[in-house]
């Protein structure tokens, strides 16, 4: 309760802040301003920092849960049926975790959330249809890049001075589970899918090229 | 500083001679007492510097000694400046925002008066004892500064007020539902362009020059931002930009509605309010339920092509 009036107030100081100081600064190009600028500058790519970890994260979770769902359409009934579930709640509970971190942080969810809809479904689906070797190859594919990708969050997050234990032991946890679903794959008989390793790589491209737009857009 | 303000009130006097045609006999007849003026007296730099601001700002005598006294200031500042502290350059640039505010805030004293234009700006300088030319730190168009300061404030004061409802022990707005509190936001912060409803139109012209509109955006989408976050709307897909964009379209026409709004205490802009807004949750709910039934169809689809 009471943060958020405290929020409210440091919104109402960085927004006056924010309509005026740039223009002081193109009115006197002193090394006065330069210092005092440079501090809000800090402060902005911090915010900035944030705010694209949470938009990129909420989007791979919402994907990734996206991907289950489609696996289990094929696979539901299988031996693998049950474990593949579990996955999927745990993905979901991801989710679930960083749509509260979407509200309580104010960030702009990415706008492709309706293509990862449709395109982490269709490959799910795609890959479980191959048989469940290829399905299992997906999941270690994407979950390499995941678990990657939370490290360079962790990176970056130490290099810029960002002290959010919460967010940073959120992100912490989440990458256990996902290289715990990476060896869960392999142990199921990933590697033995056709075209392994060039259908590997090309689901990793993908994953990249998601995790890029959905960091900026 | 006193060249800066020199140049300033140069491009002033540009712009006000090029925007006005009618003035162009006044402009010469200024000239001519110019002229004469600097032939008789035999002035320092100082009084002449002060001759060429009374000329340009068109001041009134009264305020003579007060502009020496901001001259003498202008100077001492200077010369205290190599002595100054990290800390207090902190002070200066907080000193300096504080008074653009300062100015802002006056200046909305003689909106209703002038309108939303630089001579209301003018005479919250003059009004504060400075020169009419200090508005030259606002920037170029110190009245598009004038109604953007104003936007933004509103929002900030909509944004407090629905927090402190929100939050108080009397719990106001506990048993309103998330229609009931997207109504009242919408008429609060309609009502804060009340005072000012006989001009309003001339600042939402300001707002949308395209020239401006890509400082003024920002403020209509922290508007809606703050609005969808304060009544607790926690959706965080495509639906977070659905809404958005749904609430800047029913903000921007019931502002244009209550421009022409002539019946009493704007009961007819509070009635539209209502009756959108209850078009806009329709709408939601309408799409909500066509997804639904799009995944129950594509669900049934996929078990067919599986057998």
């Amino acid at each position: 309760m009471n943060s958020l009036i405290k929020s409210t107030k440091f919104l109402k100081k960085t927004n006056i802040i924010r309509s005026y100081c740039t223009k002081t600064n193109n009115n006197n190009n002193t090394n006065i301003t330069k210092n005092v600028l440079s501090e809000i500058e800090k402060e902005k790519l911090k915010r900035q920092i944030i705010e694209r970890i949470i938009r990129v994260d909420h989007a791979g979770e919402f994907g990734a849960a996206r991907i289950y769902e489609g696996q289990l359409a094929v696979l539901a009934n299988t031996k693998e049926g049950p474990l593949i579930r579990e996955m999927a709640d745990q993905e979901k509970e991801h989710q679930a975790k960083f749509n509260q971190l979407i509200y309580e942080k104010r960030v702009r969810p990415t706008i492709l959330s309706p293509i990862w809809n449709v395109a982490g479904f269709g490959l799910g689906y795609v890959s479980a249809l191959m048989g469940k070797e290829a399905a299992m190859a997906v999941t270690v594919a994407v979950e390499t890049v995941i678990s990657d990708h939370y490290n360079d969050q962790l990176r970056q997050l130490n290099d810029a001075g960002i002290d959010d234990k919460e967010l940073k032991e959120t992100i912490k946890k989440f990458r256990d589970d996902e290289l715990e679903h990476m060896h869960i794959g392999i142990e199921h008989d990933a590697e033995l899918a056709p075209l392994y390793k060039p259908f590997s790589e090309l689901v990793k491209v993908g994953t990249k090229t998601a995790i890029w737009l959905s960091t900026r857009v | 500083m006193i060249s800066n303000i020199l140049k300033k009130s140069n491009s002033l006097f540009l712009r006000s001679t090029l925007s006005s045609n009618k003035f162009t006999n006044v402009t010469i007849l200024r000239n001519s007492l110019f002229l004469n003026n600097n032939n008789n007296d035999n002035n320092t730099n100082i009084k002449q510097t002060y001759n060429k601001i009374n000329f340009f700002s068109t001041t009134v005598p009264n305020q003579n000694e007060k502009i020496e006294l901001k001259q003498e200031q202008i100077k001492q500042e200077q010369q205290q400046q190599p002595e100054q502290q990290p800390e207090q350059q902190t002070n200066k640039i907080n000193n300096e925002i504080e008074l653009k505010i300062k100015i802002l805030e006056n200046s909305l004293k003689y909106v209703n008066s002038y309108g939303w234009t630089s001579e209301a700006v003018s005479k919250a300088c003059i009004e504060m004892g400075y020169p009419p030319i200090t508005q030259g730190i606002l920037g170029e168009d110190s009245a598009y500064e004038l109604a953007l300061y104003f936007v933004t404030k509103c929002n900030t004061d909509l944004m407090i007020k629905l927090s402190d409802a929100e939050n108080s022990e009397q719990q106001l707005l506990s048993g309103l539902s998330k229609k009931e509190k997207v109504k009242l936001a919408l008429k609060l912060r309609l009502s804060m362009i009340k005072p000012f409803i006989g001009r309003w139109s001339e600042a939402m012209q300001l707002l949308a020059n395209p020239k401006n509109i890509v400082n003024s955006s920002p403020s209509m989408l922290t508007l809606v931002d703050n609005i969808w976050y304060l009544v607790g709307d926690k959706s965080s897909d495509f639906d977070w930009y659905a809404k958005r964009g749904l609430l800047i379209a029913l903000y921007t026409s019931a502002e244009l509605f209550m421009l022409s709004d002539t019946s009493v205490d704007h009961s007819n802009t509070w009635r539209f309010v209502d009756d959108r807004v209850d078009d806009l949750i329709k709408t939601i709910k309408f799409k909500n339920d066509i997804e639904e039934t799009v995944g129950i169809t594509l669900n049934t689809f996929l078990q067919k092509i599986k057998k």
